[in-house]
């Protein structure tokens, strides 16, 4: 088979890590010949910097930029390094990507992604609406625009309460004060409007998988979270097989039609009752997890965007442990120099 | 049997591992037996006079040690 070109984004691998280092390593280990070529927006991105992994690594404007900007800067490094294919892995970009789907289409770039009104129904906001569709409670959710609704929502939910961003960022609340200082912050942030959520005591859990590109389930590795950074980021973790997760992974493909990697977020609370807290319509940043356990969900990606042969098996071990570590890698100034001054290392 | 103790995983140093929820647990030597025990008959029948045999313990001891054992299983979601 011939050497694949695949761009990936999200190669940024701090205390922070994106999802990107995870899918590389995953595609590089798949046994097949693919040329990594990473998709940073900052010259001190790790990814930028391993070369063992990321064959070839280009900048690109913020994805807040320019729309036009930002996706004329895509398609030419596509286009001239014949990607085949493309994994986004950043929930900021990805609006880009689902408005000039039918480009990447047109150049032969194959991407597999959802559509803007599905992106929509899963946001926070609608996660109940869709959550009854998929038959799995949801943590009661309210969302508020002003202090008054605030506090009217806070005495509904009650204490402790979740006070969360539209799009990110999410506190743990016990006091009225406490609330709104945090709304304002998150007002501020993320606009409106802000969620009081209903706090559940609990594990977490996390699922991902994967939709074909003509739907349809192509696998999905459930996990339980173990050890979290500061940022709420995955730093140890157990694959498990709960039939439950796996269950409501299957039914969110076929209700809604999805299309591509996505991660859903669970509670379980300590009465065993499941809850979805978050949709995630991309790759996780443990995604590499899955590949160790037996279920290569970027090597599927891509393997079915490119018609290339795979086995989907479902089949993967429980007991496997993710376990993250800091190293530190040594590189010339001129390295950084030339990806600061080109936007490339090539 | 309650259906998380019929799939714990239990190896020989007393590590047990729910595959299903991810939980982990350890016990002692003695913890393990009872674990093995239970999970072989469904019940705590006749475990007093286990351990009596297989450790240097007296019944009233054993028997005490048993429900203070049930408890913490019962905590855990291990036994009904």
């Amino acid at each position: 088979m011939k050497r694949r070109n695949i761009a990936v984004s999200g190669i940024n691998s701090g205390e922070n890590p994106g999802p990107g280092m995870g899918i590389i390593r995953s595609l590089k280990e798949s046994g097949q010949d693919y040329c990594c070529v990473g998709l940073s927006y900052d010259a001190m991105d790790s990814g930028l910097y391993l070369e063992q992994y990321v064959d070839k690594a280009f900048l690109l404007p913020y994805p807040s930029a320019d729309s036009a900007d930002y996706i004329a800067r895509l398609l030419q490094i596509c286009e001239q390094n014949d990607i085949e294919a493309i994994i986004p892995a950043l929930d900021s970009e990805l609006p880009h990507y689902v408005k000039n789907f039918e480009q990447f289409q047109q150049k032969n770039i194959g991407l597999n992604i959802s559509s803007k009104d599905l992106f929509e129904s899963m946001t926070k906001v609608n996660l109940p609406a869709l959550g009854e569709k998929i038959n799995i409670k949801v943590p009661r959710t309210i969302p508020v625009t002003s202090l008054e609704e605030l506090n009217l929502a806070l005495d509904k939910v009650g204490f402790p309460a979740m006070v969360k961003g539209c799009f990110y960022e999410a506190y743990c609340v016990h006091s009225y004060f406490e609330a709104q200082s945090f709304y304002q912050q998150l007002a501020n942030k993320w606009g409106y409007p802000v969620l009081v959520q209903q706090f559940l005591t609990g594990n977490d859990y996390n699922l991902a998988g994967l939709a074909g590109k003509e739907g349809g389930c192509l696998g999905l590795v459930a996990i339980k979270k173990l050890m979290l950074t500061q940022m709420g980021k995955v730093w140890t973790a157990v694959t498990i097989q709960n039939p439950k997760m796996l269950e409501i992974g299957r039914k969110f493909i076929q209700t809604t039609g999805y299309r591509g990697g996505f991660e859903l977020e669970f509670r379980m609370t300590n009465k065993d009752e499941l809850y979805l807290l978050e949709i995630n319509p991309r790759f996780p940043a443990w995604i590499y997890l899955g590949t160790g356990a037996g279920i290569n969900l970027p090597f599927r990606y891509a393997a079915n965007l490119l018609d290339d042969e795979a086995e989907f098996s479902s089949h993967y071990e429980s007991g496997k442990l993710l376990v993250r570590y800091a190293a530190e890698l040594i590189r010339d100034i001129n390295d950084f120099k030339q990806i600061v001054v080109k936007g490339e290392r090539a | 049997m309650n259906e998380k103790l019929k799939r714990i995983a239990m190896n020989d140093d007393g590590f047990l591992f729910d595959p299903e929820t991810g939980i982990s647990y350890t016990t002692n030597a003695i913890g393990l037996e009872i674990l093995r025990k239970m999970k072989e008959t469904g019940n705590l029948d006749d475990l007093s006079d286990m351990l009596q045999n297989n450790f240097e313990v007296t019944r009233e001891e054993a028997e005490r040690d048993l429900i203070d054992f049930q408890e913490l299983l019962k905590s855990k979601g291990l036994i009904d």
